[in-house]
């Protein structure tokens, strides 16, 4: 460890060396008596520090967690010689607080923000230190270093080192289980939990058909056959998946005060995600932001972890060169996929990839995540009259969508994913019911 | 604590004398002022600065005085407690403010530090009480032993930095 000397040293060696000559030059024991205690002291503690050997080992118990879990950060340490106590502040990331600390016999120690303070190592056998640290937001974190202080029993010396750690945790965001997933238009061929449009081989009842050449015998449908003079055949819907995309708009990040539209966007892609993972669809995700990131459709927990780590890096970067989604390849977009945006709405890039999209024939969905909260309220009155030809864009935003046969539901984030969801399918049901 | 002792501090040396009484009290009070001002922003540095300058009111208050004066223990114990309890109060500040039991830990040392600073500076006097007959030895052997002392210092200062 470093030893530094302290304050405290150089102000006693003044005292010690004024005391004594000019006791001595003026002749006044007065002087040296005053500065007697000092140079005892400062005698005593300098004869008695000794340089500091430590030894340290730290660790994650984990580097995955989900939102409001604990991880711990296991610290073993050991001095040579041993000591009584050691001081460790830790570089803390924005997302994650120490909530509590205790040592190897269970005993606790305080923790004063993010120092854990009052520990007492172990010699040449290290001592283990717990501490708990709660993940309160959702991202790639990383603990920088671990900084050690000491401070000797005389005050004059401080004994300090900084170890470099770059341990990185992730911690996904809390989701919401959701019960019921958008239906797109358009299944795939794999096999999955959705109910096709198509007829085929399935367990979902469609219709009755003539038998023809090559039908499977076991889908006669005898009751029907025994009133009529000819064979019929049961006709089925498949059970199929489906691909869906992701668009998560990263253009724009309105924020009030830590709370983000980003994080409101990134929580529902999580669950949306884990939903359409369940029922077997293939899910994808396009970052539409600077610099804009894609991952291919896929299946399972793979994909999902996939997703989620993905969705860490969902960050608002300014570039200078920006491709549009044009540039996302063709296996990231397959056709036929439900392509859900979730967005505030506040970039003209991100509106016109989303009517871009549409124009292409891709089912799009876009959940828009409310940007007049994250907004100050006006006070003057040219900006309410600003905020009103704003609000009056975003309707005409709104309603361009709906021209373009663009499902838009404003998320409330007060109230459950499930009841925007629900608000989507009865305005593509009642679409559907129109356009027939 | 620091405060009330370094205003102590500041006033004991000024109030004996009449001739340099004024000087003695502008540095006096310049050390308190110095020690309020280290109190309030936290400046440990100031902390010196402060002390040395009360150190130097009363070494100044020393040259009229005749005799030797029996209050030296006391104030080399006041002094001595001003500036531990100065850093100690500095270094409780901000980051292990809260921490159990180190208030009362931080008193019962204190205590024992200004007691030993009493006995101390008593047990200097006492020796500088000793009837010897003056003369260039003597002033040899001071001179000896306050370099001895210096240089110890410097030597374990050298060493431990």
């Amino acid at each position: 460890m470093i030893r530094a000397p302290t304050p405290r040293l150089r102000t006693f060696a003044v005292l010690a060396v004024l005391g004594l000559v000019g006791g001595l030059a003026a002749g006044r024991p007065e002087l040296a008596a005053i500065s007697a205690p000092f140079v005892v002291l400062l005698g005593v503690g300098l004869a008695v520090s000794h340089d500091l050997g430590v030894n340290i080992d730290v660790r994650l118990d984990r580097d995955r967690a989900i939102e409001g879990e604990e991880i711990m950060l296991v610290i073993a340490a050991g001095t040579d010689p041993p000591v009584s106590r050691l001081d460790f502040e830790v570089d803390l990331p924005n997302g994650a607080v120490i909530e509590g600390a205790v040592s190897e016999g269970g005993r606790a120690v305080e923790v004063v923000e993010h120092m854990v303070v009052g520990f007492k190592p172990g010699g040449s056998v290290a001592n283990r230190l717990t501490v708990r640290l709660r993940c309160e937001r959702w991202g790639a974190h990383r603990i920088g270093f671990l900084r050690i202080r000491r401070r000797d029993a005389w005050g004059l010396f401080a004994y300090y080192l900084e170890v470099p750690l770059d341990l990185v945790f992730k911690v996904f965001p809390e989701t919401a289980t959701l019960r019921r997933l958008l239906k797109p238009v358009e299944t795939r061929l794999g096999f999955g939990d959705l109910v096709s449009r198509h007829k085929g081989e399935g367990l979902e009842f469609a219709d009755l058909r003539p038998m023809v050449l090559g039908d499977d015998p076991r889908q006669i449908n005898w009751r029907v056959t025994a009133r009529s003079r000819e064979v019929w055949i049961n006709d089925r819907h498949p059970e199929r998946n489906s691909d869906v995309v992701l668009l998560v708009d990263t253009l724009s990040e309105p924020r009030r005060g830590v709370e983000v539209t980003l994080d409101l966007a990134v929580r529902a892609a999580a669950g949306l995600a884990a939903g359409h993972l369940r029922r077997n669809d293939r899910v994808g995700l396009i970052s539409f932001g600077e610099p804009l990131r894609w991952l291919q459709p896929g299946m399972g927990d793979v994909q999902r972890y996939r997703i989620l780590d993905a969705l860490m890096e969902s960050r608002s970067r300014r570039q200078m060169y920006w491709r549009g989604v044009s540039a996302v390849p063709r296996r990231a977009l397959p056709a036929k996929a439900l392509i859900i945006g979730l967005s505030p709405l506040l970039d003209e890039r991100a509106i016109n990839a989303f009517a871009d999209l549409r124009g292409r024939g891709f089912d799009v969905v876009v959940m828009e995540i409310p940007a007049e909260q994250f907004v100050a309220e006006p006070t003057t009155e040219d900006q309410c009259l600003a905020r009103r030809i704003w609000e009056l864009q975003r309707d005409a935003t709104r309603s361009r969508f709906l021209r373009h046969g663009i499902a838009t539901v404003r998320w409330n984030p007060e109230e459950p994913f499930q009841r925007a969801l629900g608000e989507v399918e009865a305005f593509r049901r009642n679409a559907m019911r129109a356009q027939v | 604590m620091a405060i009330g002792l370094a205003t102590g501090l500041s006033l004991y040396p000024g109030a004996e004398l009449s001739a340099i009484s004024q000087l003695v009290r502008l540095i006096g009070v310049a050390g308190a002022a110095l020690m309020i001002l280290a109190m309030v922003a936290g400046a440990s540095w100031v902390v010196g600065w402060a002390t040395v300058m009360l150190l130097v009111a009363y070494g100044l208050s020393l040259v009229t005085r005749p005799a030797v004066d029996p209050g030296a223990p006391l104030y080399a114990a006041a002094l001595f407690l001003m500036v531990e309890s100065a850093y100690g109060s500095l270094e409780r500040r901000g980051r292990i403010a809260g921490l159990t039991g180190l208030l009362t830990r931080e008193i019962g040392r204190l205590m024992l530090f200004g007691l030993t600073a009493l006995v101390l500076a008593a047990l200097v006097l006492a020796l500088a009480s000793v009837p010897v007959a003056p003369g260039f030895l003597i002033q040899v052997a001071a001179v000896g032993a306050v370099t001895a002392v210096l240089t110890t210092l410097v030597l374990l200062v050298r060493r431990r930095t």
